[in-house]
């Protein structure tokens, strides 16, 4: 078995100086101009790449005629990580107390099943985005590790993110409570009553 | 060699019809599944009805009119990407789909040829082309299992390749697609729900399994 040197799709693709898409206001791009304005034209190929070889695989790429407006092509068309780790421990938070420059919180090990921790950390590594959710109660994911950059150099740092997940609808809340009484009627066991 | 992966990837692909250009940065901020900075910093490749591509600095999206994914290969944001998966179709609800796959991507670096070599000797047989080619090698492999271990309806399939890269010169990529088949979102959402710790874990025994044989061996 030898070693097969990774092919990266955008060896497959011609490149050219691109204005980033991301200079477009969302509300326009589905117009045709302003889309053929802002990503990269090149000789009216509609040929793109995309991965979809094996069903679900992610690794495999082959190309596909997309329907694109003419004479354009993606300016990328890869997947680009920015960030990468692969030696962290990781951590499922609870906030349990909010002091003035501190939190606390029980702390869950992802990896490793076992009990919780108590930790105490700094309000200033929440991201200014996240600052808002920290309530009691709210769940975050620490870790804390070896990181990479495009650069291949390595950092130890600490990620603290806060978890954000769409609220229920009041048909879901619904659903839930009728779920939840039904399953409490449905529980088997004798009633224990104090005495 | 290191029995620890050098670069993990995980992608959650589903299966179904989508409307690409409703999916970008700025509606997933509208919806609350992402915030204000990681929607000004999102790098937009393409939206458009056909494709929309674009990354946040821990995760890639990508959705074409058949096919949704998330793509990250930072471990501390898996959990993130799973939620953001959440939001999405507890958002999409209606939308019609039809399979998910929480999708592996594991290398490791075998450290030198010589236990590449090896390790592709581990995987097949090579001599029985001997009599008909000359200086064959084995480039990929693929395993199925069908119907799952824990009965649910779909599949897993393995594929082992190896590959040369910046972090593994004689690696071996493993590519584990813990494959679902789902009747609608809700279906979905349950099958992620119940089964993520359990992908996990099902992929580290398939690597620790073959890794353990393999060193049996030498």
């Amino acid at each position: 078995m030898e070693p097969v040197l990774e092919e990266t799709v955008n060896t497959k693709l011609t490149s050219r100086q691109t204005k980033p898409l991301s200079s477009v206001p969302f509300d326009f791009l589905d117009k045709k101009d302003v889309v053929e304005n802002a990503i990269e034209r090149i000789d009216l190929e509609k040929e793109s790449l995309v991965h979809s070889k094996d069903q679900y695989g992610i690794s495999s790429y082959v190309e596909k005629t997309l329907d694109l407006p003419e004479g354009i092509i993606l300016n990328t068309f890869r997947y680009k990580p920015t960030i990468s780790d692969n030696d962290v421990v990781r951590w499922k938070g609870f906030v349990t107390e909010i002091k003035k420059k501190t939190f606390i919180s029980k702390l869950f090990d992802i990896d490793a099943k076992g009990t919780y921790e108590i930790g105490q950390l700094p309000i200033e590594k929440i991201d200014r985005d996240d600052l808002s959710l920290l309530k009691i109660g709210a769940t975050f994911y620490l870790s804390v590790g070896y990181f990479y950059n495009t650069n291949g150099q390595v950092q130890k740092k600490m990620i603290l993110k806060f978890q954000r997940l769409v609220s229920w609808s009041v048909e879901e809340t619904d659903e839930a409570a009728d779920r939840a009484t039904y399953l409490a009627k449905n529980i088997s066991g004798e009633t224990l009553e104090w005495k | 060699m290191t029995t620890e992966p050098v670069q993990y990837t995980i992608a959650l692909v589903t299966i179904g019809s989508f409307n690409p250009v409703i999916i970008s940065p700025a509606w997933l901020q509208g919806k609350g599944a992402l915030g204000k900075q990681e929607t000004e910093s999102a790098n937009i490749d393409i939206i458009h009805r056909e494709l929309t591509q674009f990354s946040l600095s821990w995760s890639t999206c990508r959705v074409t009119p058949e096919r949704f994914e998330l793509i990250c290969d930072s471990i501390s944001y898996f959990e993130p990407m799973r939620d953001l998966f959440q939001s999405i179709f507890k958002v999409l609800r209606e939308t019609p789909v039809n399979a998910i796959g929480i999708n592996h991507v594991i290398v490791f670096d075998l450290g030198n040829a010589t236990k590449f070599d090896q390790f592709g000797k581990f995987l097949a047989t090579m001599d029985i082309w001997d009599e008909t080619i000359s200086h064959s090698k084995l480039k990929t492999i693929e395993i199925l299992e069908q119907p799952r271990k824990d009965n649910l309806p779909g599949y897993r399939n393995i594929k082992l390749e190896g590959i040369s890269n910046a972090k593994a010169k004689y690696g071996i990529s493993i590519s584990i697609n813990d494959h679902f088949e789902v009747k609608s979102v809700s279906d979905m959402l349950d099958v992620i729900s119940k089964n993520w710790q359990s992908s996990f874990d099902q992929t580290k025994l398939i690597t620790t399994s073959l890794w353990n044989q393999f060193l049996k061996r030498q």
